[in-house]
């Protein structure tokens, strides 16, 4: 398999709002590759900069450094994003909220073509939402409807219809499937696996839950403050995790099996909390919240290392 | 099980909603019983009628929800036959209830200890300041806070959503309630932060004997925390009994549907995962038949003609649906 | 879109005031072509007439028949009306979108010179472009018009904001859509009703403010009559004929409630989501 995308360094930050708070690092020098129909899952909490970094991959927001590299052209250097857009897709979390409320199903599904002036006639531009929206699972019926009049999955059904009729190549799936019910997340996750072997797509697969994750992954990165803590296979992941995050994501995922989901509470231990605490400013940033915390933990931040093959973590203890 | 006290008893609760759209029949017939000491989970999609089942509960349902039919046991009291006065008294100080999003929940025009004080004092004017600061510091540390008289001091913007929803455990619970109502209290959190406030609620129920009607859409957080189970959907009870019933002899399709559907950390994770067809029902045209019907992989036509009435599987666990009285297997 | 004006139409209130409106309307242009009377027509024997068959709404103390000068009346006053809203509407909203777009010092300046305007009574503002433009001839309405824009620009503006954030507009961006093509397809047609709402408002406060004016008689140079000059000017004859003042009031106060009816019907009818739902 080729390599699709290749970012170095990324870095993303926003200014505080007053004066005299330093700004906050949002995408903190994330590199990593995505190949040519794989998938890429990105795991973390709120405010670990996935979300952010899912964006700048797509320059819907500017990184303030480093590279992208979509087969060989560097993104950032690129002017003119548009014809690149066609490629490069994204699919929001909000279903509803992606949707704009006034606008027509079909009309909102034809907007990409539209923007590209990719069909010449009225007709051809029917028959392509209709082929989409077959495609999505989604009955022809709803095409003449507005979005508040579908429920969250085919909302969801409709945003991933709207990316794929610009036939691109990669998609950035940020949180698609959080905001559904449980009945919907596997009908959707089946239809974007089926997808993306139908047409060969790459999906960088962003989410907080990680066992979705991990069934539609092939590599999974765990990001925490900014940083990739631990990147390897899925199954590596979370069989093996090496980083105390890491181990403490997977610890708290909720097993929906009464003995082992006890079992597992009772051999963990909980701590107290301290107050609302600010990321610090040097060394490890999960340094305060970690079991094995040593001081030299907090003056340094650890490197991203190979520890094994294909596996990646960024902490002084291993 | 068979010695232990009914703290609350909710039987054929019914319930809807005056909409511009028509009449939302949001619940239609549910029951379910929360025993001392003990947690009962609530568990169902968007739509099941859950949340709203508590919020009747304690009166706190929206102007136009009406209460049609039911009855709520507390304490030898029918809560749905209680007046305003009353139920004012009863929340806060016998029941208490935390919400979704505590971040929300808290006004930010006052600081931490203003709040605590304050629901002290509303439902004991008698106590003085000193003593009314003094039990929420004492709470806010026994919610597992380091820094409590920091805390009290700030304004919750200032605190994350993790420790927020600490500060709203101890305000219910600073009156020594006999039942805590949680809606979807971790859903709006991390999940790391989630398994923390699970272990405080856990901690809460082993050594104070804590009494929890916990409501919620994730069947890992029912498993980690609740004794037992009803589950939900379309404003009907599927089915109800224990954890170790429910995850290990599910008996209705729907539950078993969706313990299926869930994606597991241990799957090898390449097949497809098992989905559940169709569209979420309109409560406002609720089908003739089961209401799980049109999407049950086992429907006959029995189904969708008439309701199914509730059977007792024995040992505390029943269910909904035609095809178990037939003998159908209990197992797919 | 055809869904919004359906939920609009199912609401009985707005579509009566609507209706009301029309009426009020038609009868000011329709009625000149089918009544022989002239508005300035004087008949000094038949001053001070309570109505009857000749002169439907009576006479005023010169003679004149009230129900022509009320149709007369009307079409000045509702025009100034409709055209100040109109101009205010169109300015405002262009003023609104471009500051929302633009951001920066421009929006910065521009919404300053806004809140400076705004300060500015409209009916002070009425007065001064009557004195520079030329007494008599109806300019107080581009001090209306000035006057109602503000509003719209902030109304807009925030609209812009709101709808520039939201998730939808990010999509389509990232589809690859210019600027403008998220100002035509997304911006306009969600701002679009709150505009049209504040539409009925600044109508409403025209109408007001062409009353103040009549009252203190800085408005049309007579004999053409205006609604807000007729009840000034059948003020001195409230003892004995009241209908005088209280017929244009009464008129004045109508389209009012009428309008503010509308608006609030357009108001509901967009936030019952996409129209069925």
């Amino acid at each position: 398999m080729s390599e699709l995308l290749r970012v170095e360094d990324l870095v993303k930050s926003f200014p505080a709002k007053k004066r005299g708070i330093p700004p906050l690092v949002a995408v903190n020098g994330v590199s990593f590759t995505v190949d040519e129909g794989e998938t890429l899952g990105l795991v973390g909490e709120s405010g670990c900069g996935k979300t952010t970094l899912g964006r700048s991959v797509l320059r819907l927001v500017e990184p303030d450094s480093g590279q992208i590299l979509y087969r060989g052209t560097d993104l950032t250097k690129t002017r003119d994003m548009r014809p690149l857009r066609k490629k490069l897709q994204i699919v929001f979390q909000n279903p509803s909220g992606s949707l704009d409320p006034r606008t027509l199903v079909r009309d909102i599904i034809a907007e990409g073509p539209r923007i590209h002036r990719m069909n010449a006639s009225k007709q051809e531009t029917r028959e392509l939402v209709d082929r989409l929206m077959r495609e999505v699972g989604l009955s022809t019926e709803y095409a003449d409807c507005y979005p508040s009049e579908l429920s969250g999955g085919q909302q969801q059904r409709v945003s991933i219809a709207r990316a794929l009729a610009l036939d691109p190549e990669f998609i950035v799936c940020d949180e698609v499937v959080s905001a559904l019910d449980l009945s919907y997340q596997s009908q959707i996750i089946n239809l974007m696996e089926r997808l993306q072997s139908e047409r060969r797509l790459s999906y960088l697969f962003i989410s907080h839950d990680l066992a979705v994750v991990r069934h539609i992954s092939r590599r999974i990165a765990v990001m925490y403050a900014g940083r990739f803590a631990e990147v390897a296979d899925a199954d590596e992941l979370v069989s093996h995790a090496v980083h105390p995050y890491t181990r403490v994501l997977l610890r708290s995922v909720p097993i929906p099996d009464p003995q082992l989901s006890r079992r597992r509470a009772a051999g963990s231990s909980t701590g107290s909390v301290v107050g609302a605490g600010r990321v610090p400013q040097t060394g490890c940033a999960f340094a305060d919240r970690c079991e094995r915390a040593e001081a030299a933990c907090r003056l340094e931040v650890p490197p991203l290392r190979e520890l094994a093959p294909g596996h990646f973590a960024a902490c002084r203890l291993l | 099980m068979n010695g232990q006290d009914i703290l609350l008893a909710v039987s054929g609760l019914r319930l809807s909603f005056r909409t511009p759209r028509g009449t939302v029949q949001a619940v239609s017939d549910a029951s379910f019983q929360v025993r001392r000491g003990e947690v009962t989970g609530i568990v169902g999609e968007s739509g099941s009628g859950k949340s709203v089942s508590a919020y009747a509960l304690l009166g706190l349902l929206a102007r136009n929800g009406t209460v049609e039919a039911g009855s709520a046991l507390f304490d030898g009291r029918d809560l749905l036959s209680l007046g305003k006065k009353e139920l004012r008294k009863l929340r806060g100080s016998e029941i208490s209830m935390i919400f979704q999003d505590p971040m929300t929940a808290l006004d930010p025009a006052f600081t931490i200890g203003s709040f605590l004080t304050e629901v002290l004092r509303s439902h004991a004017p008698t106590i003085n300041r000193r003593e009314a600061w003094g039990r929420s510091v004492r709470m806010l540390a026994d919610m597992g806070i380091r820094d409590p008289e920091d805390v009290m001091r700030r304004y919750p913007d200032s605190l994350s959503g993790g420790m927020c929803q600490r500060v709203m455990i101890a305000a219910a619970l600073l009156c020594g309630p006999q039942l805590l109502i949680a809606d979807e209290p971790t859903t709006a959190l991390d999940v790391t932060i989630q398994e923390e406030i699970l272990s405080l609620l856990q901690r809460l129920k082993e050594e104070q004997g804590m009494s929890i009607l916990f409501i919620t859409h994730d069947f890992g957080v029912v498993a980690r925390l609740c004794d037992r189970v009803a589950v939900m959907y379309g404003g009907f009870v599927m089915e109800s009994g224990s954890v170790e019933q429910i995850y290990h002899s599910a008996a209705h399709p729907y539950t078993q549907a969706l313990l299926r559907a869930i994606p597991r950390l241990e799957d090898g994770g390449k097949e497809l995962l098992s989905a559940l067809e169709g569209e979420p029902i309109d409560l406002i045209r609720l089908p003739e038949g089961c209401v799980f019907a049109p999407r049950c992989p086992r429907r006959c036509e029995k189904c969708l003609r008439t309701r199914p009435v509730t059977t007792d599987l024995g040992d505390g666990h029943s269910a909904a649906c035609h095809r178990i009285r037939e003998g159908g297997d209990l197992h797919v | 879109m055809k869904r919004k004006s359906r939920a609009f139409f199912r609401n009985p209130v707005a579509v009566t005031a609507l209706a009301i409106l029309v009426v009020i309307i038609l009868f000011c242009i329709l009625y000149p072509f089918f009544t022989t009377i002239d508005y300035r027509e004087m008949n000094f024997e038949d001053r001070l007439q309570t109505p009857s068959l000749k002169h439907p709404l009576g006479t005023d103390n010169f003679g004149r028949d009230l129900m022509i000068r009320m149709a007369w009346g009307g079409r000045v006053t509702l025009s100034v009306a409709f055209f100040s809203g109109l101009i205010a509407a169109v300015i405002g909203t262009v003023i609104g979108i471009l500051c929302g777009y633009a951001g920066g010092s421009t929006d910065s300046v521009i919404m300053r010179l806004m809140d400076v305007l705004s300060s500015v009574p409209g009916l002070l503002l009425a007065i001064v472009f009557e004195y520079m433009l030329g007494m008599g001839r109806g300019n107080f309405l581009y001090g209306i018009a000035i006057a109602g824009i503000p509003p719209f620009a902030k109304l807009v503006r925030a609209a812009v904001l709101e709808i520039s954030g939201s998730a939808y507009v990010e999509a389509s961006r990232a589809l690859g859509a210019s600027p403008l093509h998220v100002i035509r397809e997304h911006v306009v047609r969600n701002a679009l009703p709150l505009a049209a709402v504040q539409a009925t408002t600044a109508v409403a406060d025209a109408l007001t403010t062409c009353t103040i004016l009549g009252y203190i008689s800085i408005s049309i140079k007579p004999p053409m009559p205006e609604w807000g000059m007729l009840f000034d000017n059948g003020k001195n004859q409230l003892r004995i004929l009241p209908h005088l003042s209280l017929i244009p009031a009464a008129a004045i106060i109508l389209c009012i409630v009428c309008l503010n009816l509308m608006g609030n019907g357009i108001r509901d009818s967009l936030s019952i989501g996409g129209g069925d739902a």
